[in-house]
């Protein structure tokens, strides 16, 4: 497959540029009195100028990252190709379900493994299978990788997960530059080629979509424990899945990015408890009513 | 008493057994275990009166503080953990269960003609809850106390406040269920076991306010259970609800605390105005006035209570229309509260008042509550609100509302004692008693009026020397009080011993309870009474040689002679 051929040329690793100051031309002798005096100057300034080089982002990192695009439409219908090289999209395999979105590269040596490794532990956790209720989608954003690549990915996870029939429900897709590139801008994902490490600076997302491919929601860290999962797919599911206990779950706890997890709801468990307590009343004074009425009725019959 | 009339003689008094509820067996664990309603009202009335003297000693060592500027007798940590110990137990032990629970469960059943409520071992039940709830509010003393104040406002009680607060809020969290539990059986004896015949608009006043207040215990009571649960959770767990370095929100905690505890005020004044009706009626010896008025205004004013919690919160920076719509609803209830008034006054007058002191401590919840509700109005009135929130004309303002409650307590207690314990107190100290306390309070808490307005701020440990005159004077008024307690534990103590024994009917009342004997039996009634009129006093005469009233049959022409 002839893919993006250009791009192997940013591969070629360039020589770093020789920017040691004794190789520069020489430094006029006047200003030889001012070094240990702007030396001085620097140390006094050290703390502050410490604080802003702690603060700044390294260079590597800058524009890597991902930006929340919450209930932004992922385009579904672009053209990627599945393990087996066949060319699908990402609307025929979630099939009207919702869908776990990974964004990662086959040949990553480092944040890619560990995310899909922490994928494969909550899924261990989860009585849910992918295909059943949900599909997960993992698309290499690298434009150089293959399906052959993907399919080897596949095989090791699934004989890690020991469950076969999870083959139908957990996609690595490879696609062309401009399907990857418009998929990760929808979702608000950014990533660049470093090409002093031969890798791609990226960051882990876990990325819910719903059924219709809106995004429900982004799940920090690398392992979200099963139950976070499971809430979020029935949440994203629009009610399509999970029992009633989830949805009235999910009606008391809502989810809190800065602990990653579920959280409870103040108001709304207030406001569950309130209309119970107005339905158990309700229901309790209409049967004494009716119990009195009958009685009343029993007693003039009896009377009459 | 029979109930039913002889013509021209003392209705009949058949030879009765002597047995009572009070003598029918004996033992401690034949009360323990008992599910007799009235031994379980009797056995609430000494819980409560006991929690009622531990308050007040907690109110005097805070009027005691307060003499002088600065440390008097204690520091400011445990000054905070006095008035919050004093709240805690006066708001959730004492006035909110002391009616309903006390009063109501002795006299509910007798007064619809029923041997017991629809649920004696659930009532057990909510007796020991309400036991339960108290040693865990006490027990706080061990462990650090509490300091907040009675409202628990966050994130203070979930973040800073001493380690008793645990021990606090669970003891409210299990009263808010006995509360629950007492409501529950009320409503459902009142539907369920009214004697033949008995209508709705046939039951006593004072069951029309039990049951409005058992409709707002069971809808309220359940909001602060949560809220305390959500409040316990935080503490415990650091769930953010209400701490907002957590995420949470500390305005909610207030919503949800004023949700129940203005509804509470309910809870607590609505069955002291069901009882106010039954002792001016009786001691008016005159037909209630406006039956039907003075039932639906229960209602109303039950209803109503929910709508205005708002009112508590003027700068908690709610915006100013929802500040002007809980204003404008505060003030509609001025009007079923009115109603109540002025029918008792329409009660009184051209009637054959008997100063008894069950009358004067009615008399003088009129004149406490009617300064507690029109200084209400300076409260819910969100201009004057900003200059006199949390100021002591606050205080003032809830301790005669609340406080009223208790003198319709007091007054109640005097006018169903003779019932209860088969034994007449010593009534010229029961007036003095009463003075006392009349006196006592108008002095503690006018006062409090007056520095409030001019910016004492309340809870305060220390304050400026331009206030201490006013301060002496209130915490003197607190002392006279305190006297009055006193007197009236040691009379109605000396009655239980020495006390002249009680007539069937002292007091000329015409509900069931005086149709029977003092102490009533087991089971209630000799014979089921029989339902008539129960604010027709038309048939009821002074009798010397039984020393109290009982019924006959008007002789045609006859005047009806008073007593």
């Amino acid at each position: 497959m002839a893919r993006d051929k250009g791009l192997k040329a940013q591969r070629a690793r360039r020589p770093l540029a020789a920017t040691s100051l004794a190789a520069k031309p020489g430094i006029p002798r006047a200003l030889c009195p001012f070094i240990p005096l702007s030396l001085a100057m620097l140390l006094t300034f050290a703390g502050s100028v410490q604080a802003q080089i702690a603060d700044r982002v390294p260079r590597e990192l800058e524009n890597v990252g991902i930006e929340q695009k919450l209930d932004a439409q992922a385009p579904l219908d672009l053209e990627f190709f599945d393990e087996n090289g066949r060319p699908t999209t990402l609307r025929k395999l979630m099939d009207g379900k919702p869908a776990i979105l990974t964004l990662n590269y086959y040949g990553c040596p480092t944040l890619c493994g560990e995310q899909l490794n922490g994928l494969l532990r909550t899924l261990k956790d989860m009585s849910w299978r992918p295909g059943t209720k949900f599909h997960i989608l993992t698309v290499s954003f690298d434009p150089l990788e293959t399906a052959t690549l993907a399919s080897a990915k596949k095989d090791a996870y699934l004989g890690e997960l020991g469950d076969p029939s999870a083959a139908a429900g957990w996609h690595f897709l490879t696609g062309r530059k401009p399907s990857i590139e418009a998929l990760t801008q929808a979702v608000g994902f950014t990533y660049k080629w470093n090409a002093d490490q031969m890798q791609w600076a990226h960051s882990a997302a876990t990325i819910i979509l719903t059924p219709g491919g809106r995004i429900s929601r982004y799940l920090g860290g690398l392992y979200n424990d099963a139950s976070t999962m499971r809430l979020s797919l029935v949440e994203a599911s629009e009610g399509r899945i999970g029992t009633l206990y989830d949805s009235l779950f999910l009606w008391c706890f809502h989810y809190d990015p800065d602990r990653n997890s579920y959280a409870p709801v103040a108001m709304n468990i207030m406001r569950l408890g309130g209309g119970v307590t107005v339905a158990a009343i309700a229901l309790g004074l209409l049967s004494l009513w009716l119990f009195e009425m009958r009685r009343r009725r029993m007693a003039a019959a009896l009377a009459g | 008493m029979a109930s039913i009339s002889v013509p021209g003689a003392i209705a009949g008094q058949p030879a009765r057994s002597k047995a009572n509820y009070l003598n029918a067996s004996s033992g401690f664990l034949s009360w323990a275990f008992t599910l007799d309603h009235k031994r379980i009202g009797v056995m609430y009335l000494v819980g409560i009166f006991t929690a009622f003297l531990l308050g007040g000693l907690f109110a005097l060592l805070v009027r005691t503080e307060l003499l002088t500027p600065g440390p008097t007798i204690t520091t400011h940590d445990w000054y905070n953990r006095f008035f919050t110990l004093h709240g805690a137990i006066m708001v959730f032990i004492v006035i909110i269960p002391g009616i309903p629970a006390a009063l109501g469960n002795f006299a509910l059943p007798i007064m619809i003609g029923a041997k017991d409520v629809a649920f004696p071992r659930l009532n057990l039940a909510s007796f020991y809850m309400w036991v339960i709830g108290t040693l865990f509010a006490i027990s706080t003393l061990a462990f650090g106390a509490v300091d907040t104040g009675w409202t628990f406002y966050t994130p203070y009680s979930t973040k800073y406040a001493f380690n008793g607060m645990i021990p606090v809020v669970a003891g409210a969290f299990i009263l808010g269920f006995s509360s629950i539990f007492t409501g529950l059986n009320f409503i459902v004896t009142i539907h369920k076991l009214r004697a033949p015949g008995m209508g709705w608009f046939g039951l006593p006043l004072f069951l029309w306010s039990l049951y409005a207040t058992a409709l707002v215990q069971i809808l309220a009571t359940p909001v602060l259970g949560i809220t305390l649960l959500l409040l316990l959770v935080e503490r415990t767990l650091g769930v953010g609800f209400f701490n907002p370095e957590l995420g949470g929100d500390p305005v909610l905690f207030q919503h949800f605390f004023w949700f129940y505890s203005h509804p509470a005020v309910y809870i607590m004044i609505l069955p002291a105005m069901g009882v106010m009706s039954e002792l001016i009626s009786v001691f008016s010896h005159k037909h209630i006035f406006g039956y039907k008025f003075i039932a639906f205004s229960s209602v109303a004013i039950a209803l109503l209570g929910f709508l205005v919690w708002g009112h508590h919160m003027f700068v908690s920076g709610q915006s100013n229309l929802v500040g002007m719509i809980f204003s404008a609803i505060t003030f509609t209830i001025a009007v079923p509260s009115a109603i109540k008034v002025f029918n008792w006054l329409a009660t009184m007058y051209k009637g054959s008042i008997s100063l008894n002191s069950p009358m004067l401590y009615a008399l003088s919840f009129m004149w406490i509550f009617g300064i507690g509700g029109l200084t209400g109005l300076f409260l819910g009135t969100m201009a004057t609100d900003v200059h006199l929130h949390d100021t002591y004309f606050v205080v003032a303002h809830f301790h005669y509302v609340m406080a009223g409650t208790i003198f319709v307590l007091f007054g109640g207690i005097h006018y169903w004692w003779p019932k209860m314990t088969g034994k007449m107190f010593n009534e010229p100290l029961a007036r003095l008693s009463c003075l006392l306390l009349f006196v006592g309070f108008n002095v503690t808490f006018f006062t409090q009026f007056m520095m409030g307005s001019h910016g004492m701020p309340r809870r305060y440990y220390n304050y400026p020397a331009q206030f201490q005159m006013y301060h002496q004077i209130s915490s003197a008024g607190s002392y006279i009080m305190g006297l009055g307690v006193i007197l009236m534990v040691g009379y109605l103590l000396h009655s239980l011993a020495r006390g002249r024994k009680a007539p069937d009917n002292p007091w000329g009342g015409a509900t069931f309870e005086w149709r029977t004997s003092s102490p009533p039996p087991v089971e209630n009634f000799h014979e089921q009474p029989v339902v008539d009129d129960l604010y027709d006093y038309e048939k009821l005469f002074w009798d010397e040689q039984a020393g109290g009233y009982v019924r006959r049959e008007v002789p045609d022409g006859a005047a009806r002679p008073a007593h």
